[in-house]
């Protein structure tokens, strides 16, 4: 009898003490899927993460400005290294370059979406309007220079997710039916507090839907579009062009959409603009150089002088050149051009260049300024649409309207700026609509935006963008028709995901 | 300078019930087992500013007056719960025949629902032949002969105790997910997804049937021990690559799945010889095993390929997949060249490496990889090796393996790289003279891909630990021993790395990759779990003396 009870005790004893540990645990660390988007609150920080990933250094933060610049002709790069086949149309390594550009633009996608898919809990139309304008900017700028052929989002992506390579079209009606739904939702720029400058507005949302519009040469569609926001009175020109690339600490009326970046950040910031580490002439004074300029500028910039009789002002702030009256890291033009290591290309980019940021650098020995480029010390906002850009598109769209006419004033608006004589007065053949309008409107856009990426653009709208039009840029001798209009999807991608294809420059 | 305490609290509950009873010639016992064990960590850490003007400032203090040198304060904890419950019954007759059964419920508190707790059962059954009235062999005296089927589970995912969910990357400092907005660029705070949890995972199960004899012959001079199995492995947790369409802004994003079905098959083997007469006594050992595995699924959707390897349905794991370099080219190979033969976008010239057009479509590109190796070891063994004369002790240890392709990562990168030495028996034609590629600046050239001219032999004998003793016989003292010790004294390898030793990732393990190179915007370019166990094997000299009074 004792052993039973034995038995028994030892079985009660057993039983009082077994699962007194909880089997069911929460992470104490940090928020969850499962503990995040619970309120209006959150919907808004998941939404301000999406703007963050615009920062980063794959998308504005300093590739964007790689791409776009050397795979135009107005940027190139002369130097041996990582971006010289790059800027030759040879993407051997489909990975190097095209990986990190795909996965953070499909970041800022899946950013987008986190917030998109929760639409229906929380009654927050303006930023669902934000969202959809950053679903659409992440896929113009994969479209850009991946083409249209690339994956097809449309929501929260899990794990097991493999979506399909997009058809021709597909991305662009994407992009067109997200914006459209999101431009009636968004507030006009004015609407917005000062400290909420560098969010998505109406008028962000109408330039990048006409932008879509324009890549398809649909300039019927972009034209009330660019009307509105002309007419809107939310935006106008700065009194000074140059200062739309420094950090003013301003709210920028001419800023349609900027991406805000924090100045003199510490090491390994995430907010800076590298921009001005890779812009130079030369691997000179801190800088790397890698993206030197082409002679595209410098010969348009000779050709507005000759035609008007003076130089044009905006042409020290967009170029380091030889002659220019002012210093670049405190160096001068000639001392840079000496640096060139093709003695044929001798300018550099000037805009977005930090020249106040690197004379900040200061010696710890001697207190003096270094001149010399650090990395953290980016910082300048980077204009991503901006309102000269909108008046000079407007024009070209009349021109394809026939209203070549009315176009000459919104030129006139930009060149008046600088200091230019009147348009159809300095190029009258422009002034008979038609090619030799569209042939000045370009060369205008080069005066007043080159370095800000939009080159690429348009050269793809206007047919340009082919060994055959693109004689003068030494870079498209290696240029395949038919072949490098779009980069290669890249290899990694294509392994982990057997339903993308290859594209036709794969 | 990072300052990190790390504490983890084990607390473990075990009961157990246990039964015997034995009548006559039959032995029975039973076993009844809880256990419950909770784990529960707290990491705290305190970073300082690591920066060079720090240093020089003194900052590296705590009481830094500068506020950029606030050292940053993190912490974590985690808490882990794993339950078992297991039930064992055996049942012996007269030291002859053997049987067991158990069965097992195990619970772990990374997996949700339904998957969370798992059954495990197995049986065993032994005939020990030497006890047998019949067998009358002299020079046998332990002969038994073994057969089991069991099941095992494996929770792969404790390195992560709350794998379920994904983690939500907010709010910290410049690094989170904070943008700036208004005039002055002011931080909001951000938050948005970082990585991907699963709460689908579940218990990875072995089902295995086992076959083995233990045998000793001439009064235990030699013994024999010999295993055959084969089963099946269902679910093995692995990280599997997720595409950058997935958002996380992450090139090497994974996620965990029961991912791969494996069969396997296998045997290991034993044979001990030992004198232990006369002055002079020593024992040898050696040991070799072999296991073949073969996968029978992969997650839908799966490539296979993870960095340079591939893991395919009915072939073993993580087979390397490159290019197949076979020499360089000959004035007379090219122009034997069809028209617009490229080799990553350019057309081949005398002292380009030369690879296989796999797919024939006269350019050479990634669509040509394809399996060059096997990365699986056909055999692992071991030697042992002890003996004493007089006063004289010696032990040594060898190991190794055979049949294993590997690739060398670092020197593909050494190699890839203008701006690094070349391996020193790397003869690049330059002029006209040398036996391999000629070196090419860009990255993306042909002759600097990953191809199977950096597979190797992996197969190596090591010298583990090798050690001489002497006792030196002194009276009044019970033991004054000196000895002289020595831990992976050499290895015998043809493996042009610097350890052939290693183990990469679940998809990658024949990839050595402790060196990469960055690509051209500073990323690592670099697979999923390739991660290498750098500095094994460290070469270990002792001198020593053990003093006992």
């Amino acid at each position: 009898m004792k052993t039973i009870y034995k038995y028994i005790g030892s079985l009660g004893f057993m039983l009082i003490i077994s699962g007194c540990y909880d089997l069911e645990q929460v992470n104490p660390n940090q928020l969850t899927e499962d503990t995040f988007f619970l309120n209006e609150t959150q919907m808004r920080e998941a939404a301000f993460a999406t703007y963050d990933q615009l920062q980063s250094l794959n998308v504005y933060g300093q590739d964007l400005h790689i791409i776009f610049s050397a795979l135009s002709d107005e940027g190139t790069n002369e130097q041996p290294f990582e971006f010289n086949e790059f800027a030759r149309f040879i993407f051997s390594d489909t990975d190097a370059i095209g990986n990190p550009f795909w996965v953070a633009n499909y970041a800022v996608i899946g950013r987008a979406y986190q917030v998109l898919d929760r639409e229906a809990e929380f009654d927050l139309p303006g930023l669902y309007g934000e969202m959809r304008f950053m679903v659409a900017l992440g896929y113009f700028n994969l479209v850009g220079y991946f083409g249209e052929n690339i994956a097809l989002v449309e929501g929260i992506q899990g794990g097991l997710d493999r979506p399909q390579t997009a058809e021709d079209g597909e991305i662009y009606a994407l992009m067109e039916d997200l914006l459209l739904l999101a431009i009636p939702d968004l507030p006009f720029a004015s609407e917005y507090a000062s400290e909420d400058y560098g969010r998505v507005t109406k008028g962000a949302a109408q330039t990048l839907l006409a932008k879509i519009y324009l890549q398809q040469q649909r300039f019927q569609d972009a034209e009330p579009l660019l009307s509105a926001v002309i007419n809107s009175g939310e935006y106008g020109l700065l009194p000074n062009f140059e200062d739309n690339f420094t950090e003013l600490g301003l709210v920028n009326q001419e800023a349609v959409f900027v991406v805000n970046f924090l100045e003199d950040g510490n090491a390994g910031n995430t907010d800076v603009h590298r921009r001005h580490q890779i812009f130079a002439i030369a691997e000179e004074a801190g800088a790397f150089g890698d993206i030197q300029a082409t002679n595209l500028m410098l010969n348009a910039f000779n050709a507005e002088e000759a035609a008007s009789g003076s130089k044009d002002s905006r042409m020290d702030h967009t170029i380091i050149h030889p002659d220019s009256d002012l210093t670049y890291y405190g160096l001068s033009g000639e001392t840079w051009a000496s640096f060139a290591p093709n003695q044929e290309l001798v300018t550099g980019f000037m805009k977005y260049s930090e020249q106040d940021a690197v004379g900040n650098n200061v010696d710890p020995v001697s207190g003096n300024a270094t001149n010399f480029a650090v990395l953290e010390d980016g910082g300048t906002d980077y204009i991503v649409l901006r309102y000269a850009d909108v008046l000079l598109l407007y024009a070209e769209v009349l021109n394809e309207l026939g209203r070549t006419g009315e176009a000459g004033q919104f030129v006139d608006q930009v060149r008046t700026r600088a200091g230019r004589p009147g348009f159809f007065d300095t190029y009258p053949a422009a002034a008979g609509g038609g090619q030799a309008f569209v042939d000045q409107i370009m060369t205008e856009r080069i005066l007043e935006l080159a370095g800000e990426n939009w080159r690429f653009f348009d050269l793809k709208r206007r047919g340009m963008y082919n060994s055959a039009n693109q004689v003068n840029d030494a870079n498209f001798a290696t240029f395949t028709d038919g072949q490098d209009e779009v980069a290669p999807i890249p290899q990694t991608q294509l392994d982990i995901n057997e339903n993308l294809r290859p594209n036709q420059a794969n | 300078m990072t300052i990190a305490n790390d504490k983890v609290e084990t607390t473990y509950i075990e009961h157990r019930l246990n039964y015997n009873k034995t009548f006559g010639k039959h032995g029975f016992s039973a076993l009844a087992a809880y256990n419950d064990q909770e784990d529960t960590g707290l990491i705290e850490t305190i970073a300082y500013d690591q920066t060079q003007a720090a240093f020089e400032n003194g900052l590296f203090e705590i009481s830094a007056a500068d506020p950029s040198a606030v050292p940053i304060l993190s912490s974590n904890r985690f808490t882990r719960v794993i339950r078992s419950f297991l039930g064992r019954v055996t049942y012996e007759y007269d030291n002859r025949y053997f049987f067991k059964a158990s069965a097992r419920n195990d619970s772990f508190s990374g997996f949700l629902g339904n998957n969370r707790d798992q059954t495990f059962s197995s049986v065993d059954v032994a005939w020990n032949v030497a006890n047998e009235s019949f067998f009358n062999v002299d020079w046998i005296s332990q002969l038994k002969f073994r057969a089991a089927y069991g099941e095992n589970g494996f929770n792969e995912a404790d390195d992560n105790p709350y794998i379920f969910v994904s983690n939500i990357l907010r709010g910290t400092a410049e690094n989170g997910a904070n943008p700036l907005f208004g005039p002055n660029s002011t931080q909001a705070t951000g938050g948005t997804r970082a990585d991907l949890g699963n709460p689908d995972l579940g218990w990875a199960t072995l089902k295995e049937y086992n076959f083995g004899l233990d045998a000793s012959l001439f009064n235990g001079k030699i013994i024999i021990d010999a295993n055959y199995y084969f089963g099946d492995v269902e679910g093995v947790l692995a990280d599997v690559p997720v595409p950058g369409t997935t958002g996380l802004n992450d090139p090497d994003a994974t996620i965990r799945l029961n991912a791969v079905d494996n069969e396997r098959s296998g045997w290991e083997a034993s044979v001990t010889y030992r004198k232990n007469e006369g002055e002079f006594q020593y024992s040898i050992g050696a040991n070799a095993f072999s296991n073949n595995t073969k996968v029978v699924r992969v997650p839908d959707g799966f490539t296979g390929i993870v960095g340079n390897s591939i893991t395919q349905v009915g072939q073993t794991r993580a087979q390397l997949f490159l290019i197949d370099y076979q020499g360089v080219y000959t004035a007379e190979q090219i122009s034997a060249l069809p028209a617009g033969f490229t080799v990553f976008g350019r057309a081949p010239e005398v002292g380009d490496a030369n690879y296989v057009d796999i797919n024939g479509d006269n350019q050479i590109n990634e669509q040509d990889r394809t399996v060059v190796g096997d990365v699986l070891a056909d055999v692992e063994f071991g030697l042992n090796f002890t003996a004493n004369y007089k006063n004289w002790d010696f032990t040594t240890f060898f190991s190794g393996l055979v049949g294993r392709d590997v690739y060398n990562g670092p020197r593909q990168a050494l190699i890839a790289s203008i701006a690094d030495n070349f391996p020193a028996d790397y003869n690049p034609i330059i002029d006209g003279v040398g036996t391999d590629p000629t070196p090419q600046a860009s990255t993306g050239h042909g002759n600097n891909q990953p191809s199977s001219q950096f597979v190797e032999d992996g197969s190596f004998v090591k010298l583990r630990n090798l050690q001489i003793g002497y006792t030196i016989p002194w009276e009044g003292v019970d033991n004054l021993r000196v000895y002289l010790s020595g831990q992976n004294l050499f290895t015998i390898s043809g493996y042009k790395g610097t350890d052939p030793e290693f183990t990469g990732g679940f998809f990658t393990s024949g990839e050595d990759n402790q060196f990469t190179t960055p690509d051209g915007f500073g990323a690592a370019a670099i697979g999923v779990g390739e991660r290498p166990e750098a500095f094994r094997g460290i070469r270990t000299i002792s001198f020593g003396l053990n003093l006992s009074l």
